[in-house]
Order: C-alpha cells, then structure tokens, then sequence
C-alpha cells in the first residue's frame, strides 16, 4: 500500500516539479552562452545577459520556495483538508499516509538541491568534451583503494537526509497540533512550529552539556565515521518521535469538519 | 459476528462543548437502503464521517462488519462525501486508477461506462470541469464499486428535480444488492419511495427508526409529512430548507 | 403507464396493484417475461426490495409464477386473470359508489344514474 501512495505523491511532486527543474536547467544552459566569461564570445548584448542571469536566480529561489509550499501544501490541504477526504477514507493506516508523503517531501528537496548544484556546472565555462579525458579510471581505481572516501561521502548524505526529514517532520507535527483545535488552526500551526523548534533547540543545547552524553561524544568523536553517524542520529531519534506523534495525531485525532 | 452491518452503541461526538451526536444507538443490516432524515445541523454528517473515519467518537463504540473503523472497514465502505475532494492536476481516469489500486470491489470498465451514460469525459481534466460535472465524477467513483456499505452525504442536495431523478436511478441501478446505502438528505419526499428504513435524527439524537412501510401503515401518512410533524416546532431548519 | 403512488399509504401494495393492472390491461401479456426487479424499481423509481416485495404479492395472488431460469412468467390462466380482472372491477364499482355518496347520492340513486348514462 506505501508503494501505491508513493506512486500518487510522486506523479503529483512530478507535474508540479518537472516544469521548474527544466526551467532551471534550461536557463542554466543558456545563461552558458550568454554569460560573458571571457572565453566564449557574448551571443546577446550586456542588458540581456544579465537579464536571463537574474531570471535564473529567481526561478532558482523560487523553486526553494516552491519546495517548502510543497510540502507544506501536500500536507495541509492533502491530508488535513478537502483532499483529506480522499486519502483518509482509502483502506490504509495513517503512517502509511505520513510516510509517502515524507519520503515524497524528502526526495523533492534532495532533487531541488541536485538541480541546484548541477546549474552552475552547467553555467561553468568547462569544456564538456575535455571531461571524457579526465583519468576516470584512475579516480574509480582511487576510490576502491580507499573505500573510506565513499563511506564518508554516504555519511554526509545521510546528514543531509536527516536534516531534511527532521524539519519536514516538524513541520509535519506542527500542522497536526494546528489540528487539534477546532479554530485558527494556521496560527496554532505556526505557533506549534517555531515552539517545536525552540523546544528541539533547548533540548540539543541540554542534551549536548549533560555529562554522560558529552563523554558519549567524546568518545565517538574521536572516529569522523562516529561523529557524523551520531549527528545523524540526533536528528532522526527526535524525528521518528515527531512523525510517530503526527501519525497519532491522524488515527486518533483527526476531525475533518 | 453479528447480523447487522452497522452497529452503534452510545455513540458521542462533540465538537469543543457543542455536541454533535450525543448517545446515538443503530443497528443497520445488510442489503437495505436506509435514509438518514434530519435538518441541518442534526448530525448527519457527522454521524457518515464517523463512519468512514473522518472523524473520531468522543465516546461510544461503532462497528462496521463486526469491525471497528480502519483499513478493514475503509475497504468495504464507498463514501461520497458533501464536497469536493480532488487535487487540480488530476484526470477523471486519474482518479479512476487510484480507486483500482487500492479498492479491490472498483469495477474500471463500469465507472467508464458510467461516465459515457452520464456524458462525462473520463480524459478531461477535473480543474477544468463544472461543478455538476465533477459531482457526477464523484457519484461514478462512489458506486463504481460492489461495497458492502454506501455512505451517500447528501448526494441530491442542490441539483435540480431532473438531476435528482437521474442521481436517484444512477445509485439505484448501480449499488451492490447485497450491500447497505445510507444516505442522508433533508429533501425527503423526493427520497422517500427508494428508501427501506427511515432514521430520523434530531440535535444528535435518533427520534425514529422504523421501515418506511411501517411508518405508512401505522401513521396513515408519508414519511415526508412525518419527518414535518416532528420537526415542524423547529424554526431553525425551515431556514436551511433549500 | 406511469407509477403513481400516493402518500398514506405503504408502498408495497400499491405498486402490486398497478403491476396487476398492467398485466390485466395486457402490457405485460399472458406467458411473457417481466421485466426485471432491479429494471421495474429503476422506472418506478422504488427501492428495489420493495419491488421485490410487490412482485412476491404477484406470485401469491397466482397473477406471476417465478422461472427456473431467474425471472417471473405472466400466468397464462384464463380463470387467475379473470378472477383478478373482476376484483380491479369490483374495486372501480366500490369507488364510484363511494364518491357519489360523498356527492350526497344513495346507492339505489347511484345505479339509476348509471342506468340513464347508457340510454
């Protein structure tokens, strides 16, 4: 059943995203050839160029902006409103629900990101052709020596994943509290939010100084491969606490009116 | 397992301090089509939402098929809610194909076939439909499927008396015999012929639940002039009347 | 023929009653087919059980017998259909006779009325 939601939230995310990311993509390649850098000869005056620069820039930024909307949205009014009464009354339970609509969350911000790491280097004066000839097998040969590097690589993934689920899934329980009250649910629900994030910050901030905790850390940090497998932790323990409260919130609580 | 499809016992539902359903007990079987009578504001919905999960009982107990409320019950209930309840970006076939992944009883060529005699275009784009149309869609998923309970929330409020009559044909040409249809509605006369059982219910309380023959043969009047006995000291629901 | 049914009155009987009509007046003739449950409630607008109920009352007065292949058969015998046709007749007598009481006619006045209305 999670793959057949996942199915839905990710031809939803897909109609809403293909759009901006090729948009993005595309102004990316063009702003290639009409950036004057130096190397290549500039196709288009001055006033022009920097035109389609800075509609690169917004387009960029509002994709962030349209991936926190996003979630927000698929949320909000996928699961706590009118659409609620769709998915709501579908024979599934109510994590099933919150983790598709995780997961879609999580993969929309990692493809945001990606989109916006891939625009530069498509800006980027290089010459793709001479990447053929970079020493691939010997960087690969490189990486299989010492698979530490991929190790750590992952690690730094899993850190950013952790980060994005823990916000989403305070955002998550922030609406679902908005939701307990039968009047100004939004203002409850941005209440909830910047109280959640005040509580997590205090929580961190205790956590961090009490003894066997900081020993704890210590002791991890010594390895890098610790370190930042705990940092992770510290992230998804509290956000696994926060989805399991908003999943609650869902089976118990829920009130569409 | 008992012999009733819906079982309700003390069931309680408040909304802050303003009770919606207080103390409600109904036993439904299968295989009847059953009105659910009330103004507005007396807990129809309230009562259909409970049902299909929407909503949670502040008390009491409630089974479907022996059941209490979940997945299981989800998947033997179509229910066709009082409003939209579609995203933008769908299609009608869109919509058709959720209902076939995940409910086993969805009958895709029927819904199609539906859609044809109602002169719906299953392709079209719902964001770029009218309201009737998109209710029409909404009736097509509703008994596209062989459930064993149709929850109907007011499915001929706000159409006009032709619409009426082809909605009314439409469900009763296409529900599964063997399965339940409650359907609540405030327009009673136009209703009342199709149903088996009347519920009546009046600020969260059910008033009378008896078979729409029995109500004929003991009171020597329609169910409609009934349902305006009882409720005709109420100044608050002439208003809501359409 | 269009379904009438009035208020205070249960449903069942009277849509038995205008099905017995119909197969008296000869819509549905002698040996034929009735149409479906399901289609009759649709075109009376009824709920189907009720139907079901009238066509049941049918089959006891001896005006439909049910098919082993699924269904139900108008019956073909003469004396069942005169039995009914006279009791539908008996039932137009004892309406009229009770309108025109209302009408402040005696029973004797009534008959003679009807007498000269041939003349």
């Amino acid at each position: 059943m999670l793959l057949k939601l996942l199915k839905y939230d990710f031809r939803a995310m897909w109609k809403q995203f293909s759009l901006i990311w090729g948009a993005a993509l595309v102004l990316a390649l063009v702003n290639r050839f009409t950036l004057n850098t130096g190397r290549r000869i500039p196709v288009m005056g001055e006033n022009a160029s920097s035109l389609l620069a800075i509609a690169f820039s917004v387009v960029l930024a509002a994709m962030f902006v349209i991936a926190v909307i996003f979630v927000i949205q698929r949320f909000a009014r996928g699961l706590l409103g009118s659409e609620g009464y769709l998915m709501h009354t579908l024979p599934v339970r109510s994590w099933q629900l919150v983790a598709a609509r995780l997961i879609c969350g999580t993969v929309t911000w990692i493809g945001c990101g990606m989109v916006a790491v891939l625009c530069p280097l498509i800006m980027a004066p290089v010459d793709w052709s001479e990447m053929i000839y970079l020493p691939w097998l010997n960087v690969i040969r490189g990486l299989i020596k010492h698979p530490d590097v991929i190790l750590v690589f992952s690690e730094i993934c899993l850190m950013i994943v952790s980060a994005i689920v823990i916000s989403i899934s305070l955002m998550y329980l922030a609406m679902s509290i908005g939701h307990l009250f039968s009047h100004h649910r939004k203002l409850v629900s941005v209440a909830a939010f910047i109280g959640l994030y005040i509580l997590l910050a205090n929580f961190y901030a205790r956590i961090f100084l009490w003894n066997p905790v900081e020993q704890f850390i210590d002791w991890v940090s010594g390895n890098v491969h610790g370190a930042m497998l705990s940092v992770s932790a510290a992230m998804v323990i509290p956000a696994l606490i926060f989805l399991a409260l908003t999943s609650w919130i869902l089976e118990n609580k829920l009130n569409l009116e | 397992m008992s012999d009733f499809l819906i079982e309700c016992r003390g069931l309680y539902k408040s909304y802050g301090l303003r009770p919606a359903l207080s103390g409600v007990d109904l036993a439904v079987g299968p295989g009847r089509i059953v009105g659910l009578l009330g103004p507005n504001g007396s807990g129809k919905t309230t009562l259909i939402k409970l049902l299909c999960g929407l909503l949670q009982p502040t008390r009491g107990e409630l089974t479907v098929d022996g059941s209490a409320i979940g997945p299981y019950t989800k998947s033997v209930i179509s229910y066709l809610p009082d409003r939209m309840y579609f995203a933008d970006w769908m299609k009608a076939v869109d919509l058709f194909d959720l209902f076939r992944d995940f409910y086993a009883d969805f009958e895709y060529e029927k819904a199609m076939a539906m859609c044809r005699s109602l002169g719906v275009e299953p392709g079209d784009r719902l964001k770029s439909m009218s309201k009737g149309t998109k209710e029409k869609v909404q009736l097509v998923l509703a008994m596209s499927r062989a459930a064993k309970l149709y929850l109907l929330d007011e499915p001929i409020a706000g159409v006009d008396p032709a619409a009426r009559d082809f909605i009314l044909r439409t469900i009763l040409t296409n529900y599964n015999e063997e399965g339940t249809v409650l359907l609540s509605t405030h327009l009673i006369s136009d209703i009342e012929k199709v149903l088996d059982e009347a519920v009546f219910l009046k600020e969260g309380r059910i008033m009378l639940h008896a078979t729409v023959d029995d109500i004929r043969e003991k009171e020597g009047k329609s169910v409609d002039a009934l349902f305006r006995e009882i409720f005709r000291a109420e100044p608050m629901w002439e208003g809501g009347e359409l | 023929m269009d379904w009438k049914l009035d208020d205070g009155r249960p449903i069942w009987p009277q849509l038995s009653q205008q099905l017995a009509r119909r197969i008296i007046a000869g819509v549905y003739p002698p040996g034929s087919r009735l149409p479906p449950v399901r289609e009759l409630a649709a075109e009376a607008g009824v709920n189907p059980n009720t139907m079901q109920r009238a066509l049941a009352q049918l089959e006891q007065e001896g005006l439909a017998r049910a098919d082993r292949t699924a269904g139900r058969l108008v019956t073909q015998d003469a004396a069942v259909l005169d039995a009914a046709r006279l009791r539908e007749a008996q039932d137009v007598i004892r309406t009229y006779f009770e309108a025109m009481s209302a009408l402040g006619y005696s029973r004797e006045r009534a008959v003679e009325l009807l007498k000269e209305e041939f003349r």
